[in-house]
């Protein structure tokens, strides 16, 4: 999938594009898709915050800046270290993307059988009707600009396919690595997973990144839930300040599905982390948690679109803040309950911690019911710590500052915990602590 | 190990502490009684140094130090431990690990090493033992979800966990049925030695049946109009605060 290579040197994305043609070799209902996907785009354009799902976050950073697609990916000494000190231990499989590039000489699938998890250039090679068979089929490119650009222009990304009754041991680990080139970069990558009946499977999306170069990735993940199956979707944001990160999800439960959501972010300049979940069988559940940590200037949005198709679907969701700086955190949930969805049981909370007068927090949970017989909660907080449990920590001997780390850490330990997986979950701990660490230090 | 010279505090704007004098001996116990509103959890709190008051004149010298001028959390770790009326709930921090952090905040300030992971277990499991605590209170959240009961014996536990030097009990008898009251004044009375001193602040003679004191104070409207033995606090049940005061 080198084909959105030539578009190398766009600048800006309604200009750049257009002399865009796409690689003799690429089948031709890609080749069309991708055209349909850019008109769709050349319709709007980057949305502004006119636009009400993107109301608290301007996409300037996105728009001012002439992003070209990086070339080839020369693996030296310095990104091996860097990709060895990001890897995940435990995974059964590992695939490396660098500047939206497929690196196979860093990646392994052998914990696997053959073919469960491969890169979407891989599938398409094999098997390019399977691969048309899901591509672009939950994630909608029209009336959202980022998906109509990804769709246009992916360059790779994972092909995850965990048959029927099939147990994956260990997380299959996407590392999303922004190394970056001496002008901005963008990078597209899509991901499909696809749990067949009673299958089940842990993705880890990370992102992380070299600072000092400015990079845009803006990933897609496309996740099938089969019937009892059960999906669990960790994403770790862990980008340098000087990144920007667009990541959606748009996943679909099947009947008894499970499927979870964990998502920690905790660096990149620009956030945006888009789910949208639709309940198509009866009594699936969705579970989505998130953790944010933003200092300085950052800017981290969480948007949730949780469609309730159908009767006796479940959706838990908890999003927790914690701003320093000039930060801004956005929660911005719907759950759409439709008319049929009778004996759905949902709730929204959304909570924000504030360490710095300058911080700021929008939490917007929103419910559309259109059934009779449901039980919908949602909640928000935005607040200061406890001064009382600071006091109580010092007056047992706590210094202050760890007084104060202790009880930021508790705020959003119980998110961590829930990471069923050891190593990820220590994983995940230490860079949470870390992050939590620099805002403290920064206030 | 505590002098008070003529403490005045107030919250806000309203005078609490009016000029209260009190000096406590090592290896003392002292009861401080009094009604509603006369000062006592303020006493406790401004000497455990709550921003919430504001110490407008007086002093307080503990072990020679001049405690006014201590930060909150170098008081404790001097050893003065108070035992809060309402026990502060902490979600997402448990028991073993707060009392791990402060007793290692305590050796810390001492100059000492962190003390091993296999022997604080033990300390723990000893002195929760002792409070015949169940072993699955280590892992609960700082006194969250407990009952009213659970969280005076949990501030008893710190207590003997961080072995402060004087420990300063705010009506840690209210919400106590009389076999927890049994256990918590187990707990307070193993402290009793000539290296320790006690201040219990309550309400009620009956706590004083379990921790008998060596001195009885009566504060009203901020400041201890009377002292005496343990049998002043008989002659307050039988005859209350009015006629006590009225016969100083």
């Amino acid at each position: 999938m080198s084909a959105a290579s030539s578009v190398t040197g766009v600048s800006g994305w309604q200009t750049g594009h257009a002399g865009w043609q796409p690689e003799a070799t690429e089948a031709s209902w890609l080749a069309t898709l991708r055209r349909q996907a850019l008109a769709a785009f050349d319709t709007t354009g980057l949305p502004t915050t006119k636009v009400e799902a993107w109301h608290y976050t301007p996409l300037r950073a996105v728009r001012d800046v002439a992003w070209t697609h990086a070339g080839g990916v020369e693996v030296g000494a310095g990104l091996t270290a860097f990709v060895d000190a990001a890897r995940l231990p435990g995974a059964s499989a590992e695939l490396v993307f660098v500047d939206g590039h497929h690196v196979a000489d860093l990646s392994r699938t052998d914990g696997l059988p053959p073919g469960a998890v491969v890169s979407l250039s891989q599938a398409l090679a094999a098997d390019g009707e399977a691969v048309r068979a899901r591509l672009a089929t939950l994630a909608p490119w029209h009336d959202a600009p980022l998906n109509a650009l990804n769709t246009a222009f992916v360059q790779d990304g994972v092909r995850v396919h965990v048959p029927r009754r099939v147990d994956v041991p260990g997380p299959v680990h996407i590392l999303v690595v922004g190394w970056g080139r001496d002008v901005p970069t963008v990078a597209h990558l899509r991901n499909l997973v696809v749990a067949d009946t009673g299958s089940r499977v842990t993705v880890v999306v990370s992102f992380v990144g070299r600072p000092g170069h400015s990079v845009l990735h803006n990933v897609v993940d496309e996740v099938g839930v089969g019937a009892d199956a059960q999906v669990t979707q960790v994403v770790l944001g862990d980008s340098p300040d000087d990144h920007l990160v667009v990541h959606r999800t748009d996943a679909r439960l099947d009947r008894d599905a499970r499927y979870t959501h964990q998502a920690f972010w905790l660096g990149g300049g620009l956030v945006r982390g888009e789910v949208h979940a639709t309940h198509a069988g009866p009594g699936a559940e969705a579970t989505l948690d998130g953790v944010f940590v933003a200092g300085s200037t950052q800017h981290v949005d969480c948007h949730t679109v949780i469609d309730h198709a159908v009767p006796r679907c479940t959706t838990r969701e908890v999003y927790k803040g914690v701003l320093g700086g000039k930060a801004r955190g956005v929660f911005d949930g719907t759950v759409i309950v439709r008319a049929d969805a009778q004996q759905t049981d949902a709730s929204q909370d959304s909570r924000n911690l504030l360490l710095s007068d300058d911080a700021d927090a929008n939490a917007k949970p929103t419910l559309e019911i259109y059934a009779d017989d449901v039980k919908c909660a949602h909640g928000t907080t935005v607040g200061r710590l406890d001064p009382d449990q600071l006091a109580y920590l010092r007056m047992r001997g706590l210094p202050l500052s760890l007084a104060r780390r202790v009880l930021i850490g508790a705020f959003v330990s119980d998110r961590v915990d829930r990471i069923a997986h050891e190593g990820l979950r220590a994983r995940v701990a230490g860079r949470v602590e870390a992050a939590l660490a620099a805002l403290q230090e920064e206030a | 190990m505590l002098e008070i010279r003529n403490l005045h505090a107030k919250v806000g704007d309203t005078p609490v502490l009016k000029g209260l004098d009190l000096s406590v001996a090592s290896g003392s116990v002292h009861a401080i009684m009094g009604p509603n509103g006369a000062g006592k959890s303020t006493l406790a709190k401004v000497l455990a140094g709550s921003e919430d008051y504001e110490v407008t004149e007086g002093s307080v010298t503990f072990d020679g130090h001049d405690l006014l001028a201590m930060d909150i959390e170098d008081r404790a770790n001097a050893g003065l431990f108070l035992g809060f009326q309402y026990p502060v709930e902490v979600p997402g921090v448990t028991n073993a690990y707060f009392l791990k952090l402060a007793l290692n905040a305590k050796r810390k300030a001492a100059g000492l090493d962190e003390i091993a992971p296999g022997a604080f277990l033990k300390l723990l499991k000893d002195k929760m033992d002792h409070l015949e605590m169940d072993p699955a209170f280590r892992n609960r959240f700082v006194n969250v979800g407990f009952s009213g009961g659970e969280k005076k014996r949990n501030e008893i536990l710190q207590l003997l966990v961080l072995d402060p030097k004087l420990a300063v009990l705010d009506e840690t008898d209210s919400g106590l049925d009389i076999d927890a009251l049994r256990v918590v004044a187990k707990g307070v009375n193993s402290l009793r030695d000539a290296g320790h001193a006690i201040v219990v602040i309550t309400h009620y003679q009956r706590l004083l049946d379990y921790i008998v004191p060596d001195q009885v104070h009566v504060l009203v409207d901020g400041r201890i109009v009377r002292s005496g033995d343990k049998d002043l606090a008989l002659q307050l049940e039988d005859e209350g605060y009015a006629a006590v005061r009225a016969a100083t």
